[in-house]
């Protein structure tokens, strides 16, 4: 399940790219999840455990992944950190939502995250829970409600 | 510092090429488009490795170290890049250094920035074609038929050409909100009550509200409108908004704001 909040703590994991860079595993390449995530956010491919083919920047290792890679890797291999929303864009939300129904994660959002665009928006497969309020968000309707909800009782 | 300034960056990979117009501008986008690369080319160019093409200095807020806010108080005329890892952009020592500076911002990072009052129109997304970098405005004008039967309007608007005198003679019809910061949750009282809500604010300074506006009119409200005059008197992101039902005198794009 995904944990959103709207608020930032002390726990927060405000820069998770340069978290990613200094404690990042070699064997996570080897997980094919991983994997695709590469491929799919960064559309590269892992050759090995730290070499990373980019259509763009040529071979790169797993530091110069961009760091909406890198925060779903960690989601998916350190799920206990409270994430960054800021760090993940909309492109990521798929993913998101595939890891929060592997394990819990805890994401602090501080604007509206698409996880689907307009036209999905009853789409009901998000499987989050907001933090503050307790409100049930399983569509992108759902987790308008909950941040007005926020925005009413808290600004 | 005026006027618009082209920045080119060009490596054996990857080239940028884009225009700054104006004081505060935003870069968003997808994951992997390029942001965060640009950022460390401008670094890179602080060494000598990059070269960077623009009548302006531009410089990453790396460069600008701890004493940010004398640095920026006493460089002119510059272009300063910010990304996702100062943090500090967010506070209110920042807004008010930046306000009296006299140089460029530029934002990577997605972050509404409350503080930072930019332009719908300095708003961009990363745009990638192969090797190419460019910069495309993330707000469009969007034409949609309009009868709003309540029109939220911020203090800045109150007042000016672009306020509506009447609503089908209904006062009561127009809600106010104390300014930009409160103007969500005074559209999202209006519209929970269900009225056809019509929101009316300077688009010169609501680029942080947008998102979230857009977002509750895509995700919740179909029916309401947006309407982001820009107190220079430039009708900015302009829902087809039926302008003989609200003024006596419609506004053109020419007419310059009264404050």
């Amino acid at each position: 399940m995904i944990h959103i909040r709207f608020e930032r703590s002390p726990n927060t994991l405000i820069y998770s790219g340069d978290y990613f860079g200094l404690n990042y595993e070699r064997e996570w390449f080897r997980d094919p999840l991983v994997q695709q995530i590469v491929q799919d956010i960064d559309r590269s491919t892992v050759v090995s455990d730290s070499v990373i083919d980019s259509p763009v920047l040529d071979f790169i290792g797993p530091r110069d992944l961009s760091n909406g890679a890198k925060t779903l890797i960690l989601m998916l291999k350190e799920p206990e950190h409270e994430f960054n929303g800021t760090a993940i864009r909309d492109n990521c939300g798929a993913w998101m939502i595939r890891i929060g129904k592997m394990h819990d994660i805890t994401v602090v959002f501080r604007r509206i995250f698409r996880f689907h665009p307009p036209a999905e928006k009853d789409v009901a497969d998000i499987n989050a829970v907001c933090d503050f309020n307790g409100m049930r968000i399983d569509s992108m309707v759902d987790y308008m409600a909950a941040y007005n909800d926020y925005v009413l009782k808290m600004e | 510092m005026e006027g618009t300034y082209r920045v080119q960056i060009t490596t054996k990979r990857l080239q940028y090429d884009f225009t700054i117009r104006q004081k505060y501008t935003c870069i968003r986008g997808d994951s992997a488009t390029g942001k965060t690369f640009l950022y460390r080319l401008l670094e890179m160019s602080r060494k000598g490795i990059v070269q960077v093409s623009c009548p302006a200095e531009c410089l990453p807020a790396s460069a600008l170290g701890e004493d940010w806010s004398s640095w920026i108080q006493t460089t002119h005329d510059a272009i300063l890049f910010f990304d996702d890892t100062e943090d500090f952009v967010t506070s209110a020592a920042f807004a008010e250094a930046a306000m009296h500076a006299d140089n460029y911002f530029v934002f990577l990072s997605r972050e509404p920035m409350e503080r930072i009052p930019y332009s719908v129109r300095g708003v961009y997304a990363m745009k990638t074609s192969g090797a190419m970098h460019s910069l495309e405005p993330l707000y469009q004008e969007d034409h949609r038929p309009c009868q709003p039967n309540c029109i939220v309007t911020e203090g800045r608007i109150s007042g000016t050409p672009f306020s509506p005198k009447f609503l089908d003679g209904k006062e009561s019809a127009r809600v106010t909100a104390s300014g930009k910061s409160t103007l969500y949750k005074t559209m999202l009282s209006a519209a929970g009550k269900g009225e056809d809500v019509l929101v009316l604010a300077d688009g010169g300074v609501l680029g942080s509200e947008l998102d979230r506006l857009l977002s509750a009119r895509d995700y919740m409200y179909p029916r309401m409108r947006l309407c982001l005059p820009e107190s220079s008197g430039r009708l900015g992101l302009l829902d087809n908004v039926d302008f003989s039902r609200l003024y006596q005198d419609p506004p053109d794009g020419n007419q310059t704001a009264e404050t």
